[in-house]
């Protein structure tokens, strides 16, 4: 069973790879620092079981890298351990389709994660899923206060009563009405009036 | 005043013509009279017209030119109308200073008095701007002596005489009007104009010359007779005091004048040093003028001597200075060059070429005088203009200056911030984070409560450092890590929205991190002070414009003028910094907290 990894703290890789010795039978590691030295290699990917990566390689994209993998070996599954817990990083992984993503510290899930991959299924660790729960949060197109506003652009209030009856100055009342129409993709007030009659009542 | 004093300085009589009859028939439709006629001093100012006929009369050539010694002059002309025809004349008199005029006018060869023609006395109600005129009837082959009696105590006479026909005299005046009224809108303009130069430029040269303009003004108008005008009074003693006030200002603030123009280093500093002297002495002597009882004095005689001689100097010292800032190339070398030719051709058209008899037949000096002054006018408003606008331009380049370095300031102060801040973030992930790894693998697994404690203390930790260190947000990721920042203080009692529309790409990684701060620190205060239940942050863009929307329904604060220096001071520096606008709508009573940030973004 052929596993690369690729982490350029070797302390960590070289105990990884002690872990994984330990759980699995005829592990067979392949340690790389850098993509560079990874790529001179000429490695069959084919022959490949799985690959573990890191997702902060000094001076180097992983991310091109990883792409490159996936594109063209869409069979072998990538695990990515890293010490960032980032939306951005993590939402990545995810469009690159990666199977494993889990945390430098969830150190517990190693070997269920490194099953679960050689399984064919995908597993992320609890906590990369919490963050990447932030996707999911769908915001209503308008905050209550902009609701309001629309609600009294839709009375046929001028922008002086809006602000006199919210109690908001008068440009911010602009500021308002600016991006509600920016949010709408529109300017006339006649969308407006038929957004809110859409959608408020 | 100089410039009237120079025409004095200047005044000499060239021509010699003997003073004899004037025969009308040899006169076209003018002509000018004064070189025909005799004149008679009376120094004991009592005689009247009867009794100075017989005296011993003098021939005089041209210009009639008098000192301002204690005096009385009486100036005969004799015309003869040879032809067979009745010829209908005006005598008209032009003179410098406003003085009191009587005129007799006797008809037939021997000098009779004729009651029947009558004596003509000019009054003073009458006195026109510039001159007395009044009309002679010439009989066919008659004789006429006009006897004029100019009565110009302790003042300077300069006058000349005519003899027209009324229509030419009427078109004359009438030329002559205009360009007093105009030279007076001129003047006045140019005055309010400098007042008004000086309250916003600030510059001390406007007012100088603005105080010099209301000096030669009531010079001015004491010459040609505005303040009697005015007041509706004939010439009193009390225009002499005006022209010494005039004069005086006049000299006070001229130097000023020309010392704001010329740089320091600029200047011949003893040239400069006799023109100061000479003119401030010569201020001195005008205020003692001022006192009734030492004009009339023979004080006055010398007061006069050195008027002319310190005008002579100035006259030589300006022309001095004028060659030194051409060499030097002064940047107002050309226009004081302009204004001197004028000042040298005033002296020309009113002064020397008359008296060489080369100008004969200008009836009204002051026109010259006038236009060339109104030329003057114009020359230093052009100067004033450049002056005002440089200085408008070095405030508005200094105010840049200033502008720039207290941005760059700020710059550096956040900068340091965010590099200190970095720091002691990296320190207390790497250094103290890892620690208390290192102590956490090594504890026992029985004692379960540190084991906890120390859990704990770590995600403090990790949060902390997290806080701290540089976020440096690429653009790409902005939305999410933004999501991520906002949604992290998610809580039961603090519900967190983050809304991303259009948001567009910054112009630096410095500009995404400023954005990221300014969340941050916003979400800081929401938590400590707002109490809100929900906290929105809109994130909307368009092709020009990024804007922070911040809402909560909090209790709010008051910002007003006087915390606003206080509150928000980091999140005002930052949205500075990208030259943004930071609108915020907030007061205590718990309708919540608006805030708008709006940064231009490049297209």
């Amino acid at each position: 069973m052929k596993i690369i990894i690729l982490d350029d703290h070797s302390l960590f890789s070289q105990g990884l790879g002690q872990i994984l010795k330990d759980n699995f039978d005829n592990v067979d590691l392949e340690i790389y620092k850098s993509i560079a030295k990874l790529t001179q290699q000429n490695i069959d990917y084919n022959s490949c079981e799985l690959l573990i990566s890191d997702i902060e390689i000094p001076g180097e994209d992983i991310f091109v890298f990883l792409n490159y993998i996936k594109s063209n070996f869409p069979k072998l599954p990538i695990l990515v351990i890293s010490m960032h817990n980032k939306l951005s990083v993590i939402r990545r992984c995810k469009d690159l389709n990666i199977e494993g993503y889990i945390l430098k510290d969830d150190y517990n899930l190693i070997i269920k994660v490194v099953k679960e991959l050689l399984n064919g299924k995908e597993f992320y660790s609890p906590k990369v899923l919490k963050t990447l729960d932030i996707l999911k949060i769908k915001e209503n197109l308008l905050t209550p206060k902009e609701e309001d506003i629309i609600t009294l652009i839709a009375a046929g209030k001028s922008n002086q009563e809006i602000a006199d009856e919210l109690f908001i100055s008068y440009n911010t009342i602009k500021t308002h009405r600016k991006n509600i129409s920016r949010k709408l993709n529109t300017s006339s007030v006649a969308d407006l009036v038929k957004y809110y009659y859409e959608n408020y009542l | 005043m100089i410039r009237i004093i120079l025409i004095l300085t200047f005044s000499f009589a060239f021509t010699f013509v003997n003073a004899s009859e004037i025969i009308v028939s040899d006169l076209d439709n003018e002509l000018d009279i004064t070189p025909y006629c005799e004149e008679f001093v009376d120094a004991s100012n009592e005689l009247n017209i009867t009794e100075v006929l017989d005296k011993k009369w003098t021939e005089i050539d041209g210009t009639l030119d008098y000192g301002s010694v204690k005096n009385v002059h009486w100036i005969r002309f004799k015309i003869k109308n040879t032809n067979d025809y009745k010829i209908e004349k005006e005598l008209f008199i032009p003179y410098h200073h406003i003085h009191k005029i009587d005129l007799y006018v006797f008809e037939g060869d021997s000098m009779h008095f004729r009651q029947r023609k009558g004596t003509m006395r000019v009054n003073d109600d009458l006195v026109f701007n510039t001159g007395h005129n009044f009309k002679i009837n010439l009989d066919p082959n008659s004789a006429y002596t006009v006897y004029i009696k100019f009565n110009h105590l302790y003042r300077p006479l300069r006058a000349t005489s005519f003899l027209m026909s009324s229509q030419r005299l009427l078109d004359i005046q009438l030329i002559n009007y205009r360009v007093l009224w105009f030279w007076r809108g001129a003047f006045l303009f140019a005055i309010i104009i400098s007042i008004i130069i000086f309250f916003f430029v600030g510059l001390r040269i406007f007012l100088y010359y603005f105080v010099l303009n209301i000096g030669i003004a009531i010079f001015m108008a004491s010459q040609l007779g505005d303040i009697f005008i005015f007041f509706n009074s004939g010439p009193t003693d009390i225009s002499t005091v005006l022209d010494f006030a005039g004069a005086t200002i006049v000299s006070a603030f001229f130097p000023l004048f020309l010392n704001t123009l010329v740089k320091i280093k600029q200047r011949n500093e003893i040239a400069w040093k006799w023109m100061f002297g000479f003119i401030y002495l010569m201020v001195v002597v005008f205020i003692l003028n001022l006192f009734p009882g030492i004009r009339t004095s023979i004080i006055q005689y010398y007061s006069h001597i050195y008027m002319m001689f310190v005008a002579a100097m100035v006259f030589i010292l300006q022309l001095v200075f004028l060659f030194k800032s051409i060499l030097l190339k002064d940047k107002n070398a050309l226009v004081l060059f302009i204004i001197y030719c004028f000042y040298v051709s005033t002296v020309f058209l009113n002064v020397i070429l008359p008296n060489m008899g080369l100008l004969h037949g200008t009836p009204f000096v002051y026109n010259s005088l006038l236009a060339i002054s109104m030329f003057e006018i114009f020359t230093f408003l052009i100067l004033m203009g450049r002056e005002a606008l440089q200085v408008y331009k070095e405030r508005a380049k200094l105010i840049k200056k200033e502008e720039k370095h207290q941005h760059e300031m700020m710059l550096s102060i956040i900068k340091a911030q965010e590099e200190e801040r970095d720091r002691v973030g990296r320190t207390l992930h790497d250094s103290i984070g890892g620690s208390l790894a290192i102590i956490k693998q090594n504890l026992r697994a029985e004692d379960k409560k540190i084991q906890r404690t120390l859990t704990k203390t770590i995600d403090v930790v990790r949060t902390l450092s997290h806080g701290l260190v540089s976020p440096m947000v690429k653009q790409e990721d902005f939305q999410d890590e933004l999501k991520e920042l906002c949604y992290m203080f998610n809580s039961s009692r603090m519900k967190m929205h983050c809304y991303f529309h259009n948001w567009p790409e910054l112009e630096s990684l410095d500009w995404t991190t400023h954005f990221y701060r300014i969340t941050q620190e916003l979400i800081q205060n929401a938590i400590k002070h707002s109490k809100a239940n929900n906290v929105y942050f809109q994130f909307i863009g368009d092709e020009s414009v990024a804007t922070l929307i911040y809402e909560d329904d909090g209790v709010g604060f008051n910002y007003d003028e006087n915390s606003r220096v206080f509150v928000l001071r980091n999140i005002r520096n930052r949205i500075e910094i990208m030259n943004g606008t930071l609108d915020v709508d907030s007061s205590k009573g718990g309708k919540g907290t608006t805030m708008v940030m709006e940064i231009k973004v490049k297209a």
